[in-house]
């Protein structure tokens, strides 16, 4: 099977996509507002930005799927995202930044599932489970890593070095992505398999429209939550508010990464839906928490439990998706069409719950939120069915 | 009875492990070679992006205010003894613009521009001005707080509050009002009634 060298490489290359990653965030407004930019020029290309990774989602998919070297589809990804940072670095000027933002959305619909792809075929069926969660890991501490790193950078050198370093961080992602190239997929593996089911018949696969229920209702109830807690901190705390918020966004990052691989041993031993459950559940309490929590500091630990939800959902969803893609490929336009419905339940979540904070409190937006996480809860207990492949010989 | 299929690589629908081993070198070769001429790429590019920016100077100047005023039209020669023209009405009088030009350390935009509260300390960006209907500007709106862009706020500011002060690198903008209020104070919210902090009466 695969060398212990080659699945570090892999390790190095969810660590430095997941790092170069973090730059592409809500960073951009800063540094385009201090490039000059009016609100308005910048809602148009933070518009063009979610619109494209949003629509990119599924024909990216399919692009991956139809290519037979996913090493390269990854790696032509990696190269597209380090030319959008260069671009956006070089000229911050409208029509550039709206090209960057177009191309970063495709390129990073492309690279997601490309990585996961290359993941499956090169471990066996039964070691997918807790490889997902090694990968999980490495991204997670690429990702606190990354917001640490272009956080400082961002402070003490400027803004536009921020860009710099993202492009300069796909190198050692394109060169982690070529130690894996010496190893050929295993023959078994579901994301390589050449049969091929009609789009129809994914479209209409109840495991992935169950799936698809709990991913939306979990993100509808999750994505909103950061931003909030983000103002109200900057509301409340003073010259400590950054590293509040900092710790808001590095803390889950760490818990994710502890326990990323034990829910992927968990998800094959007990199954998958007994993950869910308990990550899903994390989700509706958080919301009650804080709707309740006012002091900033303790804020903190109660974001710690977003590292529960966050382990089970980046785990479990490119697992369920090979679950359910073992018979008849086409993993990659499942993985698109996740990702499609995890963008729109975001912005529905964003849109919605700041609707409901600005006429009716932050409290209740909170609330909002808990009620959507009860419902994903429900999601899952219900009706999502259990993926795991039953193994021949244990 | 012939055997039309041999076992073998051509044999459809099988693959031996012949065939198979020379694809596998194949496509592990052509991979590599895409993913080698990808980092050569990317490495010139960045090289070359690299140079474009160094020689650009860190933000391109502001075009020149117009520099001439418009002259008004010549008079008529004082020697014109013709027959007087017939009473038509006269064209209007072309409009004379004044215009000026200023150095580019005099003036600066506002937009993007860094706001510091009493002790120098970085408050946050202007991102806006707000004009009444009589074209008095009335505030500023500031983004204000935020870690890596989450959590930033856009509060609004009076214009009366903020005290402008020269520097070797531009105008110091800085507001007095202590930065905890600023960060306590209502969202500045498009559409909805603008709370400003800073006009007398917005309590203590």
């Amino acid at each position: 099977m695969a060398s212990v060298r080659t699945l570090r490489g892999l390790d190095w290359l969810f660590f430095f996509v997941a790092d170069l990653q973090t730059g592409f965030g809500p960073f951009i407004a800063v540094y385009l507002t201090q490039q000059r930019w009016t609100q308005a020029q910048l809602g148009l290309a933070l518009g063009v930005g979610s619109a494209s990774a949003m629509l990119a989602q599924v024909p990216a998919g399919m692009l991956v799927d139809a290519l037979r070297g996913k090493a390269v589809a990854a790696a032509v990804a990696l190269a597209g995202i380090g030319a959008s940072a260069l671009l956006m670095a070089s000229s911050p000027t409208f029509w550039p930044v709206v090209l960057t933002q177009a191309v970063y959305g495709f390129a990073s619909c492309m690279l997601n599932p490309a990585l996961v792809a290359l993941t499956l075929g090169l471990v066996s069926t039964a070691a997918v489970a807790e490889r997902l969660g090694r990968n999980a890991r490495f991204a997670a501490i690429g990702s606190a890593v990354g917001a640490a790193l272009m956080g400082a950078c961002g402070t003490w050198v400027s803004s536009r070095a921020v860009f710099w370093l993202v492009a300069l961080l796909c190198v050692p992602a394109l060169l982690a992505l070529r130690s894996l190239g010496h190893q050929m997929a295993s023959p078994e593996a579901a994301a390589m398999r050449p049969e091929r089911q009609s789009v129809r018949d994914v479209l209409l696969d109840r495991r992935l429209l169950a799936y698809l229920a709990c991913v939306m209702l979990f993100h509808l109830a999750n994505a909103a939550m950061l931003p909030l807690v983000g103002v109200e901190i900057t509301k409340r705390a003073d010259q400590n508010a950054n590293l509040i918020i900092a710790a808001c966004i590095l803390v889950p990052q760490v818990i994710v990464a502890l326990l990323s691989p034990f829910a992927g041993r968990a998800a094959q031993q007990w199954g998958r839906r007994g993950v869910l459950l308990v990550g899903f559940c994390a989700l509706p309490a958080r919301a009650l928490l804080l709707a309740f929590v006012t002091d900033p500091l303790w804020i903190v630990p109660v974001q710690a439990l977003d590292g529960l939800g966050g382990a089970a959902f980046g785990v479990m969803t490119p697992l369920v998706a090979a679950d359910i893609s073992g018979d008849g490929g086409r993993f990659n336009l499942r993985m698109g069409i996740l990702g499609l419905a995890v963008g729109v339940a975001a912005t529905v979540s964003y849109t919605a719950a700041g609707a409901i904070a600005t006429n009716l409190g932050t409290p209740t937006a909170f609330m909002a939120l808990a009620l959507a996480g009860i419902c994903a809860v429900l999601a899952v207990g219900f009706t999502m069915p259990e993926t795991r492949p039953l193994l021949a010989a244990g | 009875m012939l055997a039309h299929t041999a076992d073998g690589p051509n044999r459809p629908g099988r693959r031996g492990v012949t065939a198979v081993f020379f694809d596998r070198r194949d496509q592990q070769t052509i991979t590599r070679r895409i993913l080698t001429r990808c980092i050569f790429g990317l490495s010139m590019t960045m090289m070359l992006a690299a140079i474009a920016v160094a020689q650009q100077p860190e933000s391109p100047p502001a075009p020149p205010a117009a520099s001439t005023p418009s002259e008004s039209p010549a008079p008529p020669p004082p020697h014109a003894l013709l027959p007087a023209p017939p009473p038509q009405a006269l064209p209007p009088p072309p409009v004379v613009v004044p215009a000026v030009q200023l150095a580019p350390a005099e003036l600066t935009g506002l937009l993007g521009h860094a706001v510091v509260d009493a002790e120098g300390a970085e408050l946050g960006r202007i991102v806006d001005l707000l004009v009444d209907n009589q074209g008095q500007v009335r505030a500023v709106v500031v983004d204000v707080g935020g870690f890596m862009g989450v959590g930033n706020r856009k509060v609004a500011v009076a214009w009366s509050a903020l005290r402008f002060a020269a520097s070797e690198k531009g105008p110091v903008i800085s507001i007095l009002i202590p930065p905890d209020r600023i960060k306590s104070w209502a969202d500045y919210i498009v559409g909805r009634p603008v709370a400003i902090l800073g006009t007398p009466g917005s309590g203590p």
